[in-house]
């Protein structure tokens, strides 16, 4: 698998490095993003695979899709990473390990991956690093879109794979002034 | 293995923004027997939502504030067997977190970052047990811990491609 796609350099702005916006090339920490249109050219479902592309990042599976998948951050203990969702931690339990295996690439923007020791910004867990990923904020002109569908895939190990996918996303921007409401939602259904 | 993410907001000016994270995943694996028989055993059941409240709001152009408050709530279910003498362990946790962060830029080569940070986790589980009339019977142990953090930060860009960043936590 190739590694991910980069982002020119002028362009790209992360936040997790500083907590706040700033060109990539400039970051002082080592990171590494895999945005949107990754999920989308390689059809990655979970974010534990989009992971995997990382530099200095070890995803284990114990198992099919669906068993406790946990990542390494440079060779360090799975609760050593930290995980944020928009901000918000959401490692679990007391020790604060992180399991990917329920995590799905839906509505997802990019995943900001950064190596190395963060705990200043985020807490005694980003020892080895922090995870951030960033869900799609609506912007552009008002859209609706709504898809449904059924796939089945079936392979020659008779092991049968169902996925049922339901996705509504609709943006509402208003056209008063100054008045912008922005909703998006996607739910997911894999057997 | 059921998913669902939303995030909603609201700007009434170009200034503000409100708007909560919301999610919820539903995951029950196991271990098929045959595959002739896709039902599983040696379940594990893991529910979870959350919901995070958030403000960005930018009075001036030089000064953001970012508050989250958030609240989730995980459930397990681990039952390992199905013979109907042992009984699933159950645990539960629920998070509460509250994350303020403010950024200054005085100068177009300097941002000062700084917040505070407040995590309480409340854990508890109940042991496996024997479903009996008598001996060992169900356990509940708990406990929780908090966090509480404050840091700052100094982000300097004095020349192009060169940044300098020192922060400080407690």
């Amino acid at each position: 698998m190739s590694s991910p796609t980069p982002a020119p350099e002028s362009e790209a702005i992360v936040i997790t490095g500083t907590r706040t916006d700033i060109p990539l090339d400039q970051s002082p920490a080592s990171i590494s993003v895999v945005t949107s249109q990754d999920f989308e050219e390689k059809q990655i479902e979970r974010v534990a695979d989009a992971l995997r592309e990382v530099p200095g990042l070890s995803v284990v599976q114990t198992g099919t899709a669906g068993q406790l998948t946990s990542v390494f951050t440079r060779g360090l203990r799975s609760e050593h990473t930290q995980v944020l969702l928009d901000g918000i931690p959401i490692n679990q339990g007391l020790a604060g390990l992180m399991n990917f295996a329920d995590f799905t690439t839906d509505d997802l923007d990019r995943v900001e991956v950064v190596r190395g020791p963060q705990s200043t910004l985020y807490g005694p867990r980003a020892l080895a690093g922090a995870i951030q990923i960033f869900t799609k904020r609506g912007e552009g002109d008002p859209t609706f879109t709504l898809t449904a569908g059924r796939r089945i895939l079936r392979d020659l190990s008779r092991s049968i794979r169902k996925r049922r996918e339901v996705s509504i996303s609709w943006i509402i921007r208003s056209a008063s002034a100054g008045s912008t409401p922005i909703m998006r939602a996607r739910i997911i259904n894999i057997d | 293995l059921t998913n669902a993410i939303a995030d909603i907001g609201w700007s009434p000016d170009t200034t503000l923004r409100i708007g909560t994270l919301i999610t919820y995943s539903l995951a029950d694996t196991g271990n098929p027997n045959t595959i002739f028989d896709p039902k599983p055993l040696d379940n594990f059941l893991t529910e979870r939502w959350l919901i995070g409240p958030h403000i960005d709001w930018q009075p001036v152009e030089w000064w953001d504030h970012h508050l989250i408050v958030s609240y989730d709530h995980e459930r397990q279910l681990n039952d390992p067997n199905q013979d109907g003498f042992v009984g699933p362990t159950r645990a539960l946790f629920e998070r509460t977190q509250v994350d303020y962060q403010n950024d200054l830029r005085p100068t177009s080569w300097l941002t000062i970052t700084s917040g505070f940070f407040y995590s309480r986790l409340n854990a508890g589980q109940e042991r496996p047990f024997i479903s009996q009339d008598f001996g060992p019977q169900p356990r509940f142990v708990s406990d929780h811990t908090e966090e509480t953090g404050v840091f700052a930060q100094l982000t300097l860009k004095p020349i192009a491609k060169v940044c300098f960043s020192l922060a400080v936590a407690d």
